[in-house]
């Protein structure tokens, strides 16, 4: 893995190397590492999120000599606590300091310290940047771990294709890339294995069910669903300036519109929008509110609809399918890590299409799958198991 | 599988709170990459215009990006009439912000680039070898993409000549009388073996000789090997002559172009001393056999009519011009049929330029001249009798 070899430069003896290589880590880890910031000091802007990195930068570089390697886990954990004290520093105004301890394994039994390091490296190997997600989907929903993504993609595609938009076998495989050296053919019976797989068909649910923050938002504004993060943070903008003379999306007042943002994009909880200096709502009005946006969730009528095309193409594997464990778990690991929302909004964006196919998901297995972390010991096993096959293979 | 609810491998809450911290980090920070310019990409998705890697990312779009998917099969409607419409009409919908009219435009982008690419992808092929341009069109060099897509047309015709019986299985004996060669005077090729083997390849065994009374030395010579239908040749393999033998044995042919196994007639063989820039002329002898068409575009097995182009067509004022003849005997045979001009442009993707009826023809040649998003080199256009669906009114203009 290169950030492995550009961090042995990095803690080696020749000072210019050295230097090329921090810089080669840090860029790849620019991006991941604003994320934590912007997670852990949400309210702070981004002129401040860029004093805290760069700050960071130099402290990294000072401790340099002290750095133990300890892999890839460990120099992740480094980076986001030496950001977390930048934070904390610039709230308070002081300049502590560097903390120069590096060892942030230690907290971990050393029998697993290798296991984690392991499982790290192996869900953040690839050229993919989203090999996580690649990971999730085929430890929750059992898709072949054998057929490359690019097959599951063009699975998924397919049964898109033909379970919601009834189009024919031909014109699927019509549409369809060719496959490429050493792949299968599409063919009529390899579309209908596709079509028939129940991982496939869990993956299409999956993929209808989760819907990012954003479109949820979109939706319930009655804006178009390809709003963009961005777009939505300049709508807020302009929602909580009091002074605009431009109209609120359709049926909604500018402050209305402010809420719904952070409550639905940002996930912002009820309390903290009524102490929200540039929102004036009372308890009542935000409860009327938010009655009002879940009634515009999606999810519910995302789950009719597929109800409807699996019964119009005769598929009771689709049914069955919808009520599989694995999907609710994929839907649940992708709303608390990407999206990153508690865990009571997301039970309440999925237990109610889950009750449409008799699938109990109660708040108490969803604290048991993220706060226990099953979900991601489940994962973790996954990755481990999966990762020894490959090296064996 | 493992069980959530029972893994023996449990990790500690330190070494998952860890695990979690990192993957939360990096999992908030990615953002679905939008597709750059959805409908260009869309439109060469479906023509196989792409690399492999293109094609994924245009794939990773049609999974994260819901109401694409379905653009993909308006798309493939929409390229489905426009291929059968004149160049004029593909010309007329690119006007405007409809999806249609990008497609329109995405399409007439592609047309109009092909045909100037392919001339570069021709010389590839035949400096390089058809194997070099496969491996590019799969990497997504336009220009490779351009001559590939003509030789699987190619090969489309070829599959269809080879089902009869009649003609696909050797017949054994000499069959000199309908060998196609390009050889010195006095060079015999005699007691050919050709089979499309069941393992996808080409093996091809034949004895070649000089006469005794001639100065040729072919010992150690390299000698060409074409598929070849109704005039069109594909260089597709080099060897060298040893002790009067040579032999070929061209792998994926027959996997690539789909082609039934077993014995094929030499009639589809082509041999040529000396292989490279000489072959390119053979590409443009004349007058060729068209294949005959069905009422649904698909070709009739073993049906060809004589067709004569006088001399190399021209581009002009954004019109290919033309000069074609058809001898009585085509006539006589097809004379409700229409002569269809086409223009390959991708795999799979073959724009209708022109249509004419057979009978308008007379002994002399007729100049056609129909809009043409450029001057396409012959091996992009294919030429058919069908049924017709439209007719193009024939210009006015004296071709020369």
């Amino acid at each position: 893995m290169d950030q492995l070899r550009d961090l042995e430069i990095f803690l080696g003896d020749d000072v210019k190397s050295a230097e090329l290589a921090f810089e080669r880590l840090m860029n790849q880890q620019a991006k991941y590492v604003y994320s934590f910031l912007k997670r852990n000091f949400s309210s702070n802007s981004a002129d401040d999120h860029e004093d805290m990195f760069q700050q960071m930068k130099i402290n990294v570089w000072k401790s340099r000599k002290n750095i133990k390697n300890q892999g890839i886990a460990a120099w992740i954990k480094f980076l986001q606590r030496i950001a977390k004290n930048c934070g904390l520093d610039l709230l308070s105004g002081r300049s502590g300091p560097v903390d120069m301890d590096s060892r942030d394994l230690t907290d971990i039994p050393e029998s697993e310290q290798r296991r984690v390091e392991n499982i790290v490296t192996s869900l953040l190997s690839s050229e993919e940047e989203d090999d996580f997600h690649y990971w999730a989907d085929l430890c929750f929903l059992k898709l072949n771990p054998k057929l490359s993504r690019t097959i599951h993609n063009r699975q998924l595609i397919a049964a898109k294709l033909y379970y919601l938009k009834s189009i024919s076998w031909g014109e699927i495989i019509q549409v369809l890339y060719p496959s490429s050296e050493g792949e299968n053919e599409l063919n009529r019976s390899e579309l209908d294995a596709w079509l028939s797989d129940p991982a496939v068909i869990r993956y299409l649910i999956y993929h209808e069910l989760f819907i990012p923050c954003t479109e949820i938002t979109a939706i319930i504004l009655g804006i178009p669903n390809k709003s963009t993060h961005s777009e939505l943070s300049e709508l807020l903008e302009i929602a909580m300036e009091q002074s605009t003379t431009a109209d609120p999306p359709a049926g909604w007042t500018w402050r209305d519109c402010a809420v719904v943002i952070l409550r639905y994009r940002y996930a912002m909880l009820e309390k903290s929008i009524l102490t929200h200096a540039k929102i004036t709502i009372s308890e009542k009005e935000l409860t009327e509110l938010c009655v009002r946006s879940d009634a515009l969730l999606p999810f519910c009528n995302c789950m009719d609809k597929l109800i409807t095309k699996f019964r119009q193409s005769s598929s009771t594997l689709g049914e069955q399918m919808a009520a599989d464990r694995g999907v609710w778990q994929r839907l649940a690991f992708e709303y608390h890590f990407k999206e990153q929302i508690p865990h009571k909004d997301i039970h309440s964006y999925l237990n109610a299409p889950a009750a449409k196919v008799s699938y109990s998901l109660t708040l108490n297995m969803l604290n048991a799958w993220i706060s226990n972390y099953r979900l991601l010991d489940t994962l973790a096993a996954y990755v481990q198991v999966h990762t020894e096959d490959l090296n064996n293979d | 599988m493992i069980d959530d609810e029972d893994n023996e491998n449990s990790l500690s809450p330190a070494a998952l709170s860890l695990i979690s911290d990192i993957l939360m980090a990096q999992m908030a920070a990615l953002e679905n990459k939008p597709l750059a310019d959805d409908t260009r990409s869309l439109v060469r998705y479906l023509c196989r215009a792409l690399s492999q890697e293109q094609a994924r990312d245009v794939e990773s779009a049609l999974v994260s990006q819901r109401e694409l998917c379905m653009r993909l099969i308006e798309g493939r409607r929409i390229l489905d009439r426009l291929q059968n419409a004149s160049w004029s009409e593909v010309q007329r919908t690119s006007v405007g912000d409809s999806f249609e009219a990008e497609a329109a435009r995405a399409w007439m982008e592609l047309a109009t680039e092909r045909i100037a690419l392919a001339e570069n992808g021709w010389e590839k092929w035949l400096r390089r070898g058809w194997q070099s341009v496969l491996s590019e069109t799969r990497n997504g060099a336009e220009d490779a993409q351009a001559v590939w897509a003509a030789f699987l047309s190619f090969g489309e015709r070829l599959k269809v000549s080879l089902s009869v019986p009649r003609t696909a299985l050797a017949r054994g004996g000499n069959e000199d009388a309908i060998l196609s060669m390009s050889v010195p005077q006095g060079v015999d090729i005699t007691n050919i073996f050709a089979e499309m083997t069941s393992s996808g390849n080409l093996e091809v065994v034949a004895n070649i000789m000089a006469a005794e009374d001639s100065n040729v030395e072919i010992e150690n010579q390299s000698v060409g090997l074409a598929l070849k239908l109704n005039g069109e040749i594909w260089p597709i393999g080099i060897t060298t002559i040893s002790n009067g033998l040579a032999e070929w044995n061209i792998p994926e042919v027959r996997s690539i172009l789909n082609l039934p196994a077993g014995k094929i007639s030499p009639r589809f063989l082509h041999f040529s001393f000396p292989v490279g820039d000489n072959q390119q002329a053979e590409i443009y002898r004349l007058p060729f056999a068209s294949p005959v068409m069905d009422e649904k575009g698909r070709a009739i097995a073993d049906e060809t009519a004589e067709i004569t182009i006088n001399g190399q067509p021209r581009w002009e004022d954004g019109c290919i011009i033309t000069s074609i003849s058809l001898p009585a005997v085509t006539r006589q045979k097809y004379p409700h049929h229409h002569l269809v001009l086409e223009l390959i442009v991708a795999e799979g993707n073959v724009q209708r330029l022109g249509e004419w009826p057979v009978a308008e023809w007379r002994d002399e040649p007729l100049a056609l001249k129909t809009p043409s998003p450029g001057s396409p080199s012959m091996q992009l256009t294919r030429m058919s009798l069908r049924p017709s669906l439209q007719t193009t009114k024939f210009c006015p203009y004296s071709y020369k």
